[in-house]
């Protein structure tokens, strides 16, 4: 029986359940931590046959049905802070601009993929590990309190502090300049569009660690602004590169929705570092096989132009 | 009493849909060239459930003939990323390299490995072998040269080159001669466009044509409709396939919420 489908934009024909599990798989880790998910889809299809190009703008077509579904239940849960996601989303814009324009000058200078891969290990690595060590303090419970006696703050803190501005969010229960989620959207939006994948997994970490929002809270607000940055991605990539395949997209999004309702689900079951932690797990185990990309010798020396 | 017979309208569409498909669909055979050399199918359509094709190519033959059969297609210049060492550790695309005369498509078998049939210089009048289409990018860039074998290997895992020996069979005919014959499998990334097949004799090393014909490969249906409007109304594809993704996300969210409702 003949269980493949042919894509029309990525030209070549892959089986349906495949396509189907692989939905699911990225939903259920959509859902469940509030990434997208694009920095585990894309080189899966890849490898699956997909070109490059064709992976990332299809994934972000179908992490747009994934995130509308897991941000569709976080929002009924009173899990979403929108203020805070609206002015993460406004800086990541505007960070991802920059980001295209840094990405189009390395292109040209050919040091763009070097630096992709690099900054992924990088990121991936150092994120990775921090997340793994801290919640598995937390899991033993031998995690430091915060030092309430210090009496001179760090450089850090006391520049966030002197920021103008001042906003109380009342859902992730801080107060912030309202430049703080600013700035580290725009930081965030620059990586991610260096590194060619929706943000997620960096947006979690930031608003865990540099705006210490409640990790029931960060899930659903890290999945409102993946929405609206894949809407205006996948517009693009159709528009401008015509590399968004319908059918690829549509196979793994109908996957992906029922992943990220189950992993939504499973979310309000787990204690906040136990998510770190199986987090912290993903994001060293994508690290690890992009680190043994770039140190083996690849089987063949010569690739297909256009992605990583 | 004349007998009264319902036609449903909705029955009528779909057996007219199915006939059309039929012989839409029926395979076309071939013959040109010599008497009796047949391509089938010709025309191959490309549609939702497209998994690659097999092509069948059979002719009469000399029994004292060793024969090539080869299906190409229309060289043209491909860019690729060199990889290689960055720092002493690290493997990275490092450069763009293009080769100038690159078919998409290039299926060479034969009764015999293709060195003994003939001379390089007639194999090479022929494009038969890698020799031939390496040698043939050298001359306009040589530094393609070292990464030739690179790119077979890369065409070879996508199942678009093979170059075979011992897979052309040739089986006596009972009115003397015998009767040539391959199939040539095109993958299903075959990229949709016509492709060359020739059927050449050889004998003492010299090569004599004995048939050839063309194979199309034409995307048809869902997925021409999808590629159009993909690749000449990107805007509206993109919008669409936003839209259609927002509406089964929320439609999924939706349904999830109240089986959830329930369930408590």
């Amino acid at each position: 029986m003949n269980l493949s489908i042919y894509l029309p934009v990525a030209g070549n024909s892959i089986n349906v359940v495949l396509l189907l599990g692989l939905g699911g798989l990225v939903g259920f880790l959509s859902g469940l931590f509030g990434v997208g998910g694009g920095f585990l889809m894309t080189p899966l299809l890849i490898m699956l046959g997909v070109p490059p190009t064709v992976a990332a703008a299809s994934d972000s077509n179908q992490i747009v049905a994934a995130s509308a579904s897991g941000a569709y239940a976080h929002a009924r849960a009173g899990a979403i802070d929108f203020k805070m996601g609206t002015l993460l989303l406004l800086g990541g814009l505007g960070g991802g601009s920059v980001g295209v324009w840094i990405i189009k000058w390395l292109r040209a200078i050919g040091e763009a993929d070097s630096l992709i891969k690099v900054t992924y290990v990088v990121m991936l690595g150092g994120i990775g590990a921090y997340m793994f060590f801290e919640s598995l303090e937390g899991l033993r419970g031998k995690r430091r309190l915060p030092k309430t006696d210090v009496t001179r703050p760090s450089f850090l803190a006391r520049l966030v502090a002197g920021l103008p501005w001042k906003m109380r969010f009342p859902r992730s229960h801080v107060t912030l300049s309202a430049l703080t989620p600013l700035l580290l959207g725009a930081l965030v939006g620059v990586l991610s569009a260096v590194m060619g994948v929706g943000g997620g997994f960096i947006m979690v970490p930031v608003m865990v660690y540099l705006l210490r929002m409640p990790m029931h809270v960060v899930v659903g607000t890290s999945l409102f602004q993946i929405l609206f940055n894949c809407v205006n991605v996948t517009i693009l990539q159709a528009a401008l590169n015509h590399t968004v395949d319908f059918v690829l997209a549509l196979l793994l999004l109908v996957g992906s929705v029922v992943g990220a309702q189950l992993g939504a689900k499973v979310n309000t079951r787990l204690k906040a570092d136990q998510l770190k932690i199986l987090m912290a797990v993903i994001v060293l185990a994508v690290m690890t096989q992009m680190l043994l990309g770039l140190l083996l010798r690849p089987a063949v020396l010569v690739g297909y132009t256009g992605g990583g | 009493m004349p007998m009264r017979i319902r036609v449903r309208p909705v029955g009528v569409c779909l057996l007219a849909f199915g006939l059309l498909a039929v012989t839409l669909s029926a395979p076309v055979a071939q013959e040109r060239g010599g008497d009796g050399f047949r391509i089938q199918p010709t025309d191959i359509e490309v549609g939702i459930f497209f998994s690659g094709a097999s092509v069948r190519i059979d002719a009469p033959v000399p029994m004292d003939y060793d024969i090539v059969v080869a299906c190409e297609g229309k060289a043209r210049p491909l860019t690729l990323k060199r990889r290689g060492k960055v720092a002493g550790v690290l493997w990275m695309s490092v450069a763009e390299i293009t080769f100038d005369q690159i078919p998409p498509l290039y299926h060479v078998s034969s009764t015999r490995d293709l060195a003994a049939l003939a001379p390089a210089a007639t194999l090479a009048e022929w494009g038969f072998g890698y020799p031939v289409l390496k040698a043939r990018n050298s001359e306009t860039n040589s530094d393609t040269e070292p990464y030739f074998g690179e790119l077979v290997k890369l065409k070879e895992s996508e199942g678009l080159y093979s170059v075979l020996s011992g897979e052309v069979t040739v089986s006596p005919q009972s009115g003397g001669g015998g009767r040539a014959s391959v199939v040539c499998k095109l993958p299903a990334k075959t990229p949709p466009g016509d492709y060359v097949v020739r059927l050449v004799g050889f004998r003492d090393g010299r090569g004599e044509l004995l048939g050839s014909g063309t194979v199309s490969v034409r995307e048809a249906g869902f997925v021409a409709f999808i590629t159009k409007l993909a690749r000449e109304h990107g805007l509206l594809y993109g919008l669409l396939a936003v839209g259609v993704a927002l509406g089964v996300g929320l439609l999924t969210g939706r349904l999830f919420g109240r089986s959830s409702k329930r369930g408590h």
